[in-house]
């Protein structure tokens, strides 16, 4: 029988009906209209918000993270190009509609559920297997939660009176305080939530600045644990994310670990932000200041890579004179470099698959005083009597105004020097050095202070990258592609890296702290 | 009526025309930019050209015999590459054909590389260069249409002399050179020549040292420049190398430098042009032929094409053949009397023509420690395959037979073991084997050759090796460097037994030097530290001799162990000429690891690592034994034969025979020395003698005790001992161990041998008993 209310218009006389109109107002008034106040009181008494979020937020956990919109977010984020670069399982994950496909409840029902500011917190930074999230629902989430608890597939548990639901299907447990759902894969993570000591939950300021709000889609924190692979580095990250449809921007600042710190300690000391200079432009472009001449520089990043030769004592060993007193190339560059800095420009500008080896096609742009160059360039000595035209000695060629030192190979194999405005010029291949000279020096620095900025330009790196790859598979040469399934993997490559315009970073060391800023930018959409 | 007579003047007219005798000839300049690298020489190390010395062309004639035309070219540069060969027949004059396109390099190595696209012939010819490749082909095609358009009644002809000390063997000191310089005269009507094109066998290697980044045709430059200006005006000049794999200028003077180059080039147009002014040009028949040939297989698989483009051109009775690379000069000799006793007057070989496939050596110098040799990637048996593949371009006389098809012998199944019966000569035993053992062989190599590579393990430490990133998979490298590596162990192998190899290489659908590499891989193994992979041979190995063997006077015990798992097989051959012998061995093994032959003769091996590391100086031991055994008639013939190919030190071998008194035990240390039986008892490895590791002595201690009653003792007493699992021992130091992989007892006086195979369980399971005594099969 249908629950819709029917109204039907008699044909009997003017009294009878006037008399049942009377009798439908009384009815309403004694009973219809007393039971639908009664049911709004009772509904408003069900979905009372009666639990504040920080009675369930503890304290001092490993990580932390707040989504302010979450919802609104995971679609604005669903919709970004930048999907494009990542497979398409990936990018599948992120929508809200996806979320409300896989809980199998409608659009309707997640967005009443899903409405507020979701909190996720634990301390398996590995696993996140005791990760709880706790978010408020709506009034009508809230009475939508009570009619779905009777539903087959949620059990009850009891829990010495906690009252936690499991949903069996998923193995989340969940419990309801007021209008907050707290959920959790883990019970004990989901009762030590809900049984908090009034000390021990997240004071009003530390949730304040987990909240506090600005244009990003998520933002928290993560405490490293030491035996994190992390842990070495750093020992707290706080970050924020907001992805837009042609972008992503998240900042991170990561409290580093001080022994890691200490021990890497010439590359950190006089490190702080200051102003970058413009890298010469390449797929790939550095600028980085810490601080330190090359010399320093050197070692110092070997200490990093833990490498075996970038040591001050190779360096030395290169810088040494030879026993016949004629310039030796290492001799020559490291002389060249030693003192450079502290601001260093680096770009890849291309590999060149021609070359006898695939080779990548450096240049980097010197900071250091350039008036003594011309002198030193014209002081170089001749190659000994028995050299070759094309032995490895550094040559001065002054109508070009450069040192260049004949290797194996072409001009792409062949490093050289010159002044380039205020600054070295070093590179790896003449012609890309002579294209760097051919435009005027950048002037002005980049428009942020740092320490290291990184920009890459995926589509022509991942370009060259599969055309040198080529190379290789042509000949079985690389391990695990054939010709064919090269191509294959080659085509997603690119793809993927065709829906990044450029990766930019820039890090710079605060005192105990290192900000990193990460942007990507999509390509732009075709237009329609 | 009218109409068939003008039809028959028509056509009486039109016959002469149609096969009337055409040419045309003309150069076109390719001399490249400077720093254009040079190809050739891998000591430059891809550096940019610095000097032009002389200017560099391509030379085409282009002649027609009214059916049948032919565009032959040639270029003073190093290759025909594959870029550039592919190239110009795109950029051909509409109409042309392939087939008739004839490319041919003059072999200069001072003219541009850069046209290589391919990462490992950088190395020697440098960057790719593609603008460099797309002008040098558009050359190509503009001198093809030059000829084209000046073609004009011609007749052509050719010639020989014999040039004494023109050219040198530099593979082989004295070693046999091609002494033919052949000459070809196209002339017009007037008998102006047309062109001259010579051929001979001689590297243009003469331009190096302070000159070795300049540009040079090398001598074909002075000898264009000379026949030029000596012959009638417009006359082209050619010049097509010949068999020159192995063959370069004679220089009894001693002259440097360009002095040498410009004697070589002027001495070259001389002669030619006197053999040029005695020739008798007609208007000849000509026949072009063109086939894509499968090669034989080679390691080098990823690295070099798996067809060949063959062309020969038919003048009237002589025959061209276009060698897609450097054959030396003994494929090109043999080709020319194969060539002449199937009724042509005479025969050249050009090389490099129409493609590189590096070089191809002959069979018998195929184990050469040589340049030629190393380079040469595609079998021993590149020779004879380029002799029946040109033989079936041949329109002359009859090809040779075909090699028939060898249907895989029967493989009989002895529980985990297998049993085979091979017949014939070297190669058709091989060929029975590698057919009957396909895919076992095919497994042997992967496992014991490329699995090694793919895992680092065999690939060296220094050089560049160590430099390659980790996504760069080395194998395909290493494999042919691996294999030019062991050749030299060929040298000395008795032939019948390389041919065995082949043999196996084609029944197996393997390349020769993968199964070759196969056999030496234990040895490969031994020598840098990888005992881990490949264990040595811990094996126990003793005869019993005079009275303590009663009225056999000798008995022959034998346990050999291997740390690979492999299915042991037992193969009893018939070598053709030679003696029938029984081994036991591997599906991939061509050595005799333990054997014995018709004679009674038996072998066994085993490796004692302290007396030293193997090198790669003689075949793996087990090959050695091989040929012994099918030669030897008894014990001192065996052993005299064994010591004069001393295997490389660090083995033991036992020979006995069926005389026991004759029973040696040689030790191949820092000298080879032979040891005699005592009381009766010869072990492999004395335990007090310190030769072998604890496993060893204890493995023979326990031998001698075991056979130290004062009594005679039997055969089935001998097997009872190899199968002893001595109580508190482990390991290798019991005589049946887990690696053990078969056991046998001989008998050489009656010919007769007990081979047991170890079960799943580790024991040896019945013994299988073998007889060589004449007429017995079983």
């Amino acid at each position: 029988m249908s629950d819709v209310v029917r109204n039907y218009t008699g044909t009997g006389g003017s009294l009878r009906s006037g008399r049942r109109r009377r009798a439908g107002r009384g009815l309403f008034r004694k009973v219809v209209l007393p039971g639908v106040i009664l049911v709004l009181l009772v509904f408003l008494w069900v979905t009372r918000d009666s639990y504040d979020v920080t009675e369930c937020l503890p304290a001092g956990q490993g990580f932390s993270v707040v989504l302010s919109d979450p919802l609104n977010s995971l679609d604005r984020a669903g919709q970004s190009r930048l999907w494009e670069a990542v497979p398409a399982q990936w990018s599948q994950q992120v929508s809200a509609q996806n979320l409300a496909q896989r809980t199998g409840m409608p659009d309707w029902v997640v967005n009443n559920l899903f409405h507020d500011r979701l909190f996720l917190f634990g301390n398996d930074t590995h696993h996140f297997g005791d990760v709880v999230a706790i978010t408020r629902m709506t009034r009508i989430g809230t009475l939508l939660e009570r009619f779905h608890r009777i539903a087959p597939g949620i059990d009850r548990d009891f829990a010495g009176g906690l009252e936690l639901r499991k949903v069996a299907e998923s193995r989340v447990y969940y419990a309801v305080r007021g209008r907050l759902l707290i959920l959790s894969p883990s019970r004990e993570a989901l009762i030590h939530s809900l049984t908090l000591a009034p000390g021990a939950t997240m004071g009003e300021d530390a949730l304040s600045d987990l909240t506090q709000s600005g244009t990003e889609d998520i933002r928290g924190a993560f405490t490293v644990s030491p035996e994190h692979p992390l842990g070495t580095y750093v020992r707290r990250v706080a970050f924020a994310l907001r992805i837009d449809g042609e972008s992503a921007h998240a900042k991170c600042r990561a409290e580093l670990n001080p022994e890691w710190k200490a021990a890497y300690g010439p590359l950190f000391a006089k490190a702080h932000p200051v102003p970058l200079g413009t890298p010469p432009p390449g797929m790939v472009e550095i600028s980085a200041n810490f601080g330190i001449p090359v010399a320093e520089l050197w070692p110092a990043l070997g200490t990093v890579y833990s490498s075996e030769w970038m040591t001050r004592e190779q360096w030395e060993v290169w810088a040494n004179p030879s026993a016949d007193g004629t310039l030796k190339v290492s001799q020559f560059i490291t002389g060249l470099l030693a003192d450079r800095g502290p601001g260093i420009r680096l770009a890849l500008t291309g590999i060149d698959t021609n070359e006898m080896l695939p080779m990548p096609l450096l240049v980097g742009t010197f900071d250091g005083n350039v008036s003594g160059l011309p002198a030193l360039f014209k002081a170089i000595p001749a190659p000994p009597e028995t050299a070759m035209a094309w032995d490895s000695y550094p040559r001065y060629d002054e109508a070009l105004g450069m040192v260049r030192v004949p290797c194996i190979g072409g001009p792409s194999m062949e490093p050289c020097a010159a002044v380039y405005g205020n600054a070295l010029l070093a590179s790896t291949s003449r012609n890309a050095a002579e294209q760097v000279l051919a435009s005027a020096p950048p002037s002005g620095n980049l428009p942020q202070e740092g320490n290291l900025y990184v920009r890459v330009r995926p589509l022509a790196l991942a370009e060259s990258i599969v055309e040198a790859g080529r190379l290789f598979v042509a000949f079985d040469g690389l391990r695990g592609y054939s010709p064919e399934s090269y191509e294959t993997a080659a085509t997603e490559w690119l793809a993927c890296a065709g829906a990044v315009e450029e990766v930019t970073a820039m890090a710079s060391v605060q005192g105990q702290n290192l900000d990193v800023d990460f942007r990507i930018r999509s390509m732009p959409r075709p237009k329609q | 009526m009218s109409r068939i007579i003008l039809f028959a003047v028509t056509c009486l007219i039109a016959l002469p025309c149609a096969h009337a005798f055409e040419a045309g000839a003309a150069k076109v300049e390719i001399t490249p930019p400077l720093e254009t690298p040079l190809n050739g020489y891998y000591d430059r190390l891809g550096r940019g050209s610095m000097a032009v010395h002389d200017p560099l062309w391509v030379r085409c004639v282009y002649i027609s015999d009214g059916e049948t035309s032919a565009f032959l070219l040639n270029a003073d540069l190093c290759i025909i590459n594959e870029e550039l060969r592919d190239r110009v027949l795109e950029l051909a004059p509409q109409g042309v054909s392939r087939d008739s396109v004839f490319l041919t390099a003059t072999h200069t190595h001072s003219a541009q590389g850069a046209m290589c696209k391919g990462l490992l012939f950088r190395s020697v010819s440098g960057r790719f260069m593609p603008e460099v490749l797309e002008a040098t082909a558009q050359r190509f095609a503009e001198c093809m249409n030059q000829a084209y358009a000046g073609r004009k009644r011609a007749t052509i002809g050719h010639g020989t002399t014999t040039l004494e000390d023109f050219t040198e063997n530099r593979q082989v000191p004295d070693g046999p050179v091609d002494p033919q310089l052949g000459v070809i005269r196209v002339e017009d009507s007037d008998g102006n020549a047309i062109a001259i094109v010579s051929n001979v066998a001689a590297h243009p290697t003469t331009v190096g040292g302070v000159d070795m980044m300049s540009i040079s045709a090398d001598y074909p430059g002075f000898y264009y420049a000379e026949l030029e200006a000596q012959a009638s005006p417009g006359c082209v000049a050619m010049f097509m190398n010949g068999a020159e794999g192995n063959q370069r200028p004679a220089n009894p003077s001693g002259l440097r430098g360009w002095a040498f180059t410009e004697h070589v080039g002027k001495t070259l147009a001389q002669k030619t042009l006197e053999v040029a002014s005695k020739i008798k040009c007609v208007e000849a028949k000509l026949h072009v032929a063109t086939v894509d040939s499968e090669l034989p297989l080679s390691i080098a698989s990823s690295l070099l094409p798996e067809k060949a483009m063959l062309k020969t051109l038919e003048i009237e009775g002589l025959l061209l053949t276009f060698f897609p690379g450097e054959p030396c000069v003994e494929i090109g000799l043999e080709l020319r009397r194969q060539a002449k006793a199937r009724g042509y007057a005479d025969q050249f070989t050009v090389g490099l023509a129409n493609g590189y496939l590096l070089y191809f050596a002959p069979r018998e110098l195929y184990g050469n420690a040589s340049y030629e040799c190393a380079m040469s990637q595609y079998g021993p048996g590149i020779g004879e395959w380029f002799h029946t593949e040109f033989g079936k371009l041949m329109t002359r006389g009859e090809p040779s037979p075909s090699t028939p098809e060898v249907s895989p012998p029967a493989v009989e199944t002895l529980g985990p073991a297998s049993r085979i019966r091979l017949a014939g000569s070297g190669y058709e035993m091989g060929r029975q084997r590698g057919a009957a053992y396909r895919e076992a062989l095919q497994q042997a190599f992967r496992d014991n050759v490329v699995v090694p590579c793919d895992a680092k393990e065999w690939i060296p430490n220094t050089g560049l090796w160590p430099w390659a990133p980790p996504f760069v998979n080395q194998t395909p490298l290493a494999l042919p460097r691996l294999a030019i590596g062991a050749r030299p162990m060929l040298a000395t192998l008795a032939p019948e037994l390389m041919d065995e190899v082949a043999g196996i290489a084609d029944g197996a659908g393997l390349p020769f030097d993968a199964v070759w590499l196969t056999q030496c891989a234990p040895i490969l193994a031994a020598r840098s530290n990888k005992a881990d992979l490949y264990r040595s041979p811990f094996c126990t190995m003793f005869a019993l001799t005079g009275d303590r063997a009663g009225a056999d006077d000798c008995l022959v015990g034998r346990n050999f162990d291997w740390s690979k798992p492999e299915q042991p097989v037992i193969v009893e051959a018939r070598p053709k000429g030679l003696r029938r012998f029984v081994t036991i061995g591997f599906p991939w093994t061509v050595g005799a690891f333990s054997g014995m032959n018709d004679a009674g003769v038996v072998l066994c091996v085993e490796r004692v690592e302290s007396q030293g590391e193997p090198s790669l100086d003689s075949p793996p031991i087990d090959l050695i034994l091989r040929d012994v055994l099918q030669n030897a008639a008894d014990v001192p013939a065996a052993l005299e034969r064994l010591m004069a190919t001393p295997p490389s030190r660090g083995y033991h071998v036992l020979v006995a025979g069926p005389v026991g008194g004759e029973a040696r035990v040689v030790e191949f240390g820092a000298a080879p020395a032979a040891r005699e039986p005592a009381d009766g008892l010869l072990l492999g490895v004395l335990p007090d003698s310190g030769a072998g590791n604890a496993d060893a002595i204890a493995r023979y201690t326990r031998v001698a005790s075991l056979t130290a009653a004062e009594r005679i003792l039997s055969a089935e007493e001998l097997a009872t001992a190899l199968r002893d699992r001595e109580p508190g021992t482990e390991g290798q130091a019991r005589i049946l161990n887990d690696w053990t992989r078969h056991s046998v007892v001989f008998e050489p006086k009656a010919r007769r041998l007990h081979v047991s195979f170890p079960g799943s369980a580790g024991d040896l399971g019945e013994a299988v008993t073998i007889s060589l005594a004449s007429g017995a099969e079983r």
